[in-house]
C-alpha cells in the first residue's frame, strides 16, 4: 500500500505555534497551580489544627500548681485518682485529686455541641493534658485506661490528651455535674475544633462519671 | 456518520442517546438507594439497647445492695444512695430525643418514666433509712422489683424495635440487590453500546483510510500518465525536428553524388563511379527512411491533412510498377498487374496512396525469394456499398497469423534476422495502415507461412467517383505486363 497511508503529516506551521514557548509556560503554570493550591489548603488546615490546641478554649483560672512540684494530698472528697506509669516528684504510685487539687491545675472552658446535649453547651473543667503533666506520666506512655463509677472502662490514646484540649468537665452550662447527671467528671472532647470527635471511634472515650485514670 | 448508517442497522447517535439515558436515570436512583441504606444502617446500629442494658444493670446492682443491707447493717446509707444515684444517672441520661443515638425512641416509652417514679419514691423515702431501716428496705426492694419488671418490658420492646429495624434494612438490601442487577445489566448495555460504537468507528476509519490510499494511488497514476504523454509528445516533436534537419544535408549528398555520377564534372573511372553509385543509393535509402520517420511523426502529432484529388488507380498502379522496374529486375521476381478496363477514379491524396502502393510492392519484393512472383490487382466492385480495392499478393516467406497485428506497429519486423537481411526500418506497413486509415479505408493481411502473403487495401465506397460504371471486362495484361521482366 501507499507508504503515507491515510494520515498525512501535519503542516509545519501547525506543529510549531508562533508562541509555543508562552503557551507551554501557561500550561505549566496551570499544571502547577492546582497541586499548589491543594498543598496550600492542606497546610492551612494542618496549621489550623495545630493552632486550635491553643486557642479553642478560654482560660477561666490559670493554673496555680507548678509543673514539677508534688501535687498536694487531697483534703476534701477524692473525685479522681491517677495511677500506672506516672513519675510524680514525690514518688507516689497513685495520685488522688479532690476538687481543689484539680482546679489548681487551671480551669478552662469551651462551647461545643455534643451527642448528648441540645445545641451548643458550655463546658468548664481541667485540661486532661495538665493532669497528665502534673502527675508526670512516663515518656513511653501510650494510653489511658479511663474507669467510670459504674465500672465502665474505655481506652484513650495519650495523644488525644496531649494534642487536643480534651477536658475533664465538672460544669455544664454553669451547673455542677452531679453523679445523677454525668458528674462529677466528664471527659469532653473539643467537637467544635474537629468533627471527628463526634464519630463512633471517639464517642466511647467520652467517659462520664469518670473516677480513675490508669496510665499505660 | 453516513457510512456507519449504511454499515449498521442503527446510527451511532441512537446508541449514544440510549447509553446516556440509562446512565442518567440509573445512577441517581442507585445513589439515593445507597443513601437510604446508609441511614438505615446507622439507625439499626443505634445504641438504645446499650442504655437499656445499663439501666437494667444498675437496677440489679441496687437490688443486690438493698438485699445485702437487709442482712448486713454495715451497708451504709451512702452506699445505697450511691447506687440510687447510679440508677438515676441512667434514667436521666437516656439518649436525647432527636439525636443519632435515639433511634428506637426509648424516651417516648412509658417504662422509663415509671421506673423514674419508683426511684423517686425510694429517693423520697431515704430519710426513713435512719429511723426505720427495715421498712425502708421493704419499700425500696418492692419498688426496685417493680422497676425491674418495667425494665424487662423495656428490654422486650427494644429487641422488638431493633428487629423491626433490622428487617427494614434487610428489605432495603434485597430491593437494592435487584436494582443492582438491573444496574449491572444497564452497565453491560452501556459497555456493549460503546463497544459497538467503537467498532463502527474503527470500520469507518478503516474505510476512510482505504479510500484515501486509493485516491493517492489514482493521483499517482494520473501523474505518471501525464508524464508519459508529455514525454511521448517531446519524443515525437524531437523526431520530427531531427528528421527535418537530417534531410537538409542529405539533399546535398544525394544531389552532389548525382552530379558526380553524370559526367558534368568530368569522367570518372570505374572504381570512382561504383563508389559514387554507392553513396547515391545509400543516400536514397536514408532519405526514404527519414521521410518515413517524418510521416510517422506527423501522423503521431496528428498534423496530417489529406490533399485530395481525383486519381485513377489503374494509372497509379502502373506508374508504380514502372518506377520500380529496376528493383523488380534486381529481385528476379515476375510481377503481374490486373486492372479493370475502365479507369477506377477515386478521391484521395495522391502522394499517400502512391506511397501505400510503393510500400506494399517494396515489401513483396523484399520478402519474396528470387524466382517467385507477385501480383497486383485493382478491383472496382459491382456492389456500390463496397469500395474499390488494391490487392498485392506474393509468394514470399509469409507471416504467421499471430504476428500479423504486430507488423502494423512501428519499428516491428517479425523476425530480427530477416530485418538484418532485408534492411528496413519496419515503418512500411505501419505507414500503409496509417495512410489508409486517414482515408477511412481498411488494410487486411492474409498469409500462410512459407507460401505467400496477400494484402488487401479497401477504400471506402464514397471515395469512388460516380459516373464511371464498373467494368467487368478486365485488361488482364496491360502494356506493363508485357514488360514483365524476368531477367533474374
Amino acid at each position: 500500500m501507499h507508504p503515507i497511508g491515510g494520515t498525512l503529516p501535519a503542516p509545519e506551521s501547525d506543529r510549531i505555534a508562533p508562541c509555543a514557548g508562552l503557551a507551554r509556560c501557561f500550561r505549566h503554570a496551570a499544571e502547577l497551580t492546582l497541586p499548589g493550591l491543594i498543598g496550600l489548603a492542606s497546610a492551612l488546615l494542618l496549621l489550623k489544627d495545630i493552632a486550635a490546641a491553643e486557642s479553642d478554649y478560654k482560660v477561666v483560672r490559670p493554673p496555680t500548681h507548678v509543673v514539677g512540684t508534688a501535687v498536694p494530698a487531697p483534703e476534701g472528697p477524692v473525685i479522681l485518682t491517677v495511677s500506672g506509669k506516672i513519675l510524680p516528684p514525690d514518688g507516689r504510685a497513685e495520685i488522688a485529686f479532690d476538687r481543689a487539687g484539680l482546679e489548681s491545675l487551671g480551669v478552662v472552658s469551651f462551647t461545643t455541641a455534643t451527642n448528648w446535649t441540645d445545641g451548643a453547651t458550655v463546658f468548664e473543667g481541667v485540661l486532661l493534658k495538665n493532669v497528665l503533666e502534673a502527675v508526670q506520666i512516663a515518656p513511653d506512655s501510650k494510653e489511658l485506661l479511663l474507669t467510670a463509677l459504674n465500672d465502665y472502662q474505655a481506652v484513650m490514646p495519650v495523644e488525644d490528651a496531649l494534642d487536643w484540649p480534651v477536658i475533664l468537665a465538672f460544669k455544664e452550662n454553669g451547673r455542677e455535674l452531679s453523679v445523677r447527671d454525668r458528674g462529677p467528671l466528664w471527659v469532653v472532647y473539643p467537637c467544635h475544633v474537629n468533627d471527628r470527635f463526634a464519630t463512633r471511634l471517639y464517642l466511647s472515650r467520652w467517659v462520664w462519671q469518670l473516677a480513675s485514670i490508669s496510665v499505660r | 456518520m453516513g457510512r456507519i448508517g449504511r454499515t449498521f442497522p442503527f446510527g451511532g447517535q441512537m446508541v449514544w442517546v440510549i447509553c446516556f439515558a440509562l446512565l442518567l436515570v440509573s445512577t441517581p436512583a442507585l445513589v439515593r438507594d445507597l443513601l437510604d441504606i446508609q441511614s438505615a444502617t446507622e439507625q439499626a446500629t443505634g445504641v438504645d439497647y446499650w442504655y437499656e442494658g445499663q439501666l437494667n444493670r444498675e437496677l440489679l446492682r441496687l437490688q443486690v445492695t438493698l438485699t445485702q443491707a437487709v442482712n448486713d447493717p454495715e451497708v451504709s446509707p451512702e452506699t445505697i444512695n450511691f447506687r440510687l444515684d447510679m440508677v438515676f444517672s441512667r434514667i436521666n441520661n437516656m439518649p436525647r430525643p432527636g439525636s443519632g443515638w435515639n433511634t428506637l425512641h426509648l424516651t417516648e416509652l412509658q417504662e422509663p418514666s415509671r421506673i423514674r417514679e419508683y426511684m423517686n419514691e425510694i429517693d423520697a423515702a431515704l430519710p426513713m433509712l435512719e429511723q426505720d431501716r427495715q421498712r425502708f428496705l421493704d419499700l425500696a426492694l418492692l419498688r426496685t422489683e417493680q422497676a425491674l419488671a418495667e425494665a424487662q418490658r423495656l428490654s422486650f420492646e427494644v429487641v422488638a424495635r431493633q428487629n423491626a429495624m433490622a428487617g427494614t434494612l434487610q428489605k432495603l438490601f434485597i430491593e437494592f440487590r435487584y436494582k443492582l442487577l438491573l444496574y449491572g445489566a444497564g452497565f453491560i448495555a452501556l459497555v456493549t453500546g460503546l463497544g459497538y460504537l467503537m467498532v463502527s468507528h474503527m470500520r469507518a476509519e478503516h474505510a476512510l483510510r482505504k479510500a484515501t490510499t486509493r485516491l493517492v494511488d489514482i493521483a499517482e497514476l494520473e501523474r505518471a500518465r501525464d508524464e508519459a504523454v508529455r514525454a511521448n509528445r517531446v519524443k515525437d516533436s524531437f523526431m520530427a525536428n531531427v528528421s527535418h534537419e537530417l534531410r537538409t544535408p542529405l539533399n546535398a549528398i544525394i544531389g552532389f553524388s548525382e552530379m558526380l555520377r553524370e559526367p558534368y564534372c568530368g569522367p570518372l573511372n570505374d572504381k570512382q563511379r561504383e563508389y559514387v553509385e554507392d553513396i547515391h543509393s545509400a543516400g536514397q535509402r536514408l532519405l526514404a527512411l527519414i521521410n518515413d520517420l517524418l510521416d510517422l511523426s506527423r501522423l503521431r502529432a496528428g498534423k496530417y491533412e489529406l490533399l485530395e484529388t481525383e486519381i485513377d488507380l489503374n494509372r497509379m498502379v502502373q506508374s508504380a510498377i514502372r518506377d520500380m522496374r529496376e528493383a523488380i529486375r534486381k529481385a528476379g521476381i515476375s510481377v503481374t498487374v490486373s486492372v479493370p478496363k475502365q479507369p477506377v477514379v477515386v478521391r484521395a491524396d495522391a502522394r499517400k496512396l502512391r506511397q501505400v502502393i510503393d510500400n506494399l510492392l517494396a515489401n513483396s519484393l523484399k520478402f519474396t525469394e528470387s524466382g517467385g512472383s507477385a501480383r497486383i490487382v485493382v478491383e472496382s466492385p459491382e456492389d456500390p456499398s463496397e469500395g474499390p480495392r488494391i490487392v498485392v499478393a506474393d509468394t514470399g516467406i509469409g507471416i504467421a497469423p499471430e504476428d500479423i497485428p504486430r507488423v502494423f506497429r512501428p519499428f516491428e519486423q517479425v523476425d530480427g534476422a530477416l530485418a538484418r537481411k532485408h534492411q528496413g526500418t519496419g515503418l512500411g506497413l505501419p505507414l500503409v495502415k496509417a495512410f489508409v486509415d486517414l482515408h477511412g479505408g481498411t488494410v487486411d493481411m492474409a498469409s500462410v507461412l512459407g507460401e505467400g502473403t496477400t494484402v488487401t487495401v479497401t477504400l471506402p465506397p464514397e471515395r469512388l467517383m460516380p459516373g464511371l460504371s464498373p467494368g467487368d471486362d478486365r485488361k488482364d495484361v496491360l502494356p506493363l505486363p508485357a514488360r514483365r521482366v524476368d531477367e533474374g
